[in-house]
């Protein structure tokens, strides 16, 4: 075997790995959910994932969510400072702090912008583990 | 893997007129259950307050193996002048005729001896003249059998071998101690069991599929090992329209200059600049009245122009419009003014041919609309959201920007003219 020149998981468990926590995402009798708080908590937007929330790629074993819809009116407005990705009975899975940007960042919820206006649109457009 | 087993003494001491199982409190601190590993206290007295008196207490072979060791303190009695001796004695066979052994350890004077004696062999630490009445003295005694020898440590330091006897793992079984003229407190019995080799202790640290938590552990394997999660990292990329709720605001544009000491604000009279698909973005804004920010200027790699809303609410909102780095800072001074143009150009935007529609937007406050084989032009209010790559509707009619050109001025701190061309290239 060739020195690696990082950690390295075989696909079988990094499989394994995502796909157990996309079941636990799931272990709600309902949809699986993710949502936009500010800094004090204060629920700003709700986007509900699919049922399953997502898919795990067998080669790679990344877990790629799949977005049910978005929130169409968000519920207040406020500065977003992280996003929770929940169980339908709102047990967090997952946390994940948010910045401004443009694309994608490496252990960051990214949006277009951090001020949220009430009634607007909130979406995620990509959400992936690993 | 070691496992380290104590049977703590704390504060006990062996008082006078007390037996000692009943003057020496103790606590099992790896097993409370009655079993073979708890300590069994009998004979007589084990020191005493008010005089010399002496006493035994018999303790079961802690575990089988090769490490032993007798921590304790040893105060003197009022009533002795200077001396005093601890003795423990080996009950065990396969210890007949043992030769005898004698060591000093440091200033202490500390003998350990042992005398011959038929399967019995007894050794004596003699703590004169260290121990001085009402003194304190601290004793750790330590015993290994390697399965050839019995080596003594006093503190860390060997002070003598007996010879073992083959094939007896564990050569001292229950051993007595004997205290004379002594008073024994904070005795700590310390056993350890080695299971193959002697380990090599290492801290591994590996972190969960969830999350970084980490183990640590006594592993016979040296190093430190951590890895991150099975899981890898998380991402997302959202997007948020806020113009449904911003109404008529009035907005303004402000200027920044990134530098290493951070952002800097700085006034802007004019920018201008072309964002576009699969070509270059050119960024163009005009500082007036530069003498105060000569030095920002220099020191600045980027400068961004931002959109600003107060909200009804009374929140401010700020939306970044264009970014260019500094590659050119041209200062023109004249009787009555100083300004600054900055410029540069960064990497444009990908070309997507069928864009998400999320990023739809319809194009408001329409000046005109130009089509022919380039395609479409749009002359516009400026769109907050736009970008090329994006769809937009004019009239109903949709493209895909692939330029935008913003045409600005900025009069007493508000917006003068504003508005945007956005087209496609077909």
């Amino acid at each position: 075997m060739a020195v690696p020149t990082g950690v390295e998981f075989d696909a079988a468990s990094k499989v394994a790995a995502h796909t157990a926590f996309r079941d636990l995402i799931d272990s709600g009798s309902g949809a699986g959910l993710i949502r936009v708080r500010d800094a004090a908590d204060v629920l700003l937007a709700t986007i509900t994932l699919s049922d399953p929330c997502g898919s795990v790629n067998g080669t790679t074993g990344v877990l790629t969510f799949s977005i049910a819809a978005r929130d169409d009116s968000a519920d207040a407005s406020g500065t977003i400072a992280y996003v929770q990705f929940c169980d339908s009975t709102g047990v967090v899975r997952l946390a994940m702090p948010a910045q401004a940007g443009a694309t994608a960042v490496s252990g960051k919820a990214v949006f277009n912008t951090l001020s949220v206006i009430a009634g607007g649109p909130v979406e995620m457009l990509s959400a992936t583990v690993g | 893997m070691a496992v380290i087993l104590h049977e703590d003494f704390e504060t006990a001491g062996l008082l006078a007129g007390q037996s000692p199982g009943a003057g020496m409190t103790w606590t099992n601190t790896f097993d409370s259950a009655a079993d073979s590993e708890d300590v069994v206290v009998a004979g007589g007295r084990i020191g005493g307050a008010s005089g010399i008196e002496a006493g035994v207490a018999t303790f079961p072979a802690p575990v089988a193996g090769p490490g032993f060791v007798l921590t304790c303190v040893v105060r003197g009695l009022p009533s002795i002048p200077s001396d005093g001796e601890i003795s423990f004695r080996i009950c065990e066979a396969g210890w007949s005729n043992a030769a005898s052994v004698s060591f000093s350890f440091g200033s202490w004077g500390v003998q350990v001896y042992a005398s011959t004696g038929g399967g019995v062999n007894e050794y004596s630490i003699d703590l004169s003249p260290s121990v001085y009445p009402s003194s304190t003295v601290d004793v750790e005694l330590k015993w290994v059998y390697d399965g050839a020898y019995v080596r003594f440590y006093v503190d860390g330091v060997e002070t003598g071998v007996l010879p073992g006897v083959s094939g007896v793992a564990d050569p001292f079984g229950a051993f007595s101690l004997f205290v004379n003229g002594l008073w024994l407190y904070d005795l700590l019995l310390e056993t350890s069991e080695a299971v193959g080799p002697e380990p090599v202790e290492g801290i591994c640290s590996a972190p969960s599929m969830l999350d970084a938590a980490g183990a640590v552990g006594s592993v016979p394997v040296a190093g430190v090992c951590s890895v991150p999660s099975m899981l890898g990292t998380a991402s997302a990329v959202g997007f948020h329209d806020f113009t449904v709720g911003l109404g008529d605001v009035v907005t303004r544009y402000v200027l920044d200059l990134v530098t290493p000491a951070g952002l800097v604000r700085v006034p802007m009279s004019s920018w201008q600049a072309t964002l576009q698909t699969g070509r270059s973005n050119y960024v163009q804004a005009v500082v007036p009245a530069v003498g105060d920010w000569v030095d920002s200027i220099n020191a600045a790699t980027e400068f961004v122009v931002s959109r600003v809303a107060v909200l009804p609410g009374g929140g401010l909102l700020e939306y970044e419009m264009v970014r260019g780095p500094v590659e050119q800072a041209s200062f023109s001074r004249g009787p009555s003014r100083f300004t600054c143009t900055l410029s540069g150009y960064s990497t444009g935007f990908a070309v997507d041919e069928d864009p998400p529609a999320v990023y739809d937007r319809e194009l408001a406050g329409v000046r005109s609309i130009s089509s022919g084989t380039g395609g479409m032009r749009v002359r516009s209010s400026i769109d907050w959201l736009l970008r090329p790559g994006h769809r937009a509707f004019a009239d109903g009619s949709p493209f895909v920007v692939a330029y935008i050109n913003y045409y600005v001025a900025v009069q007493d701190g508000g917006s003068g003219d504003a508005y945007m061309d956005a087209g496609e290239r077909n």
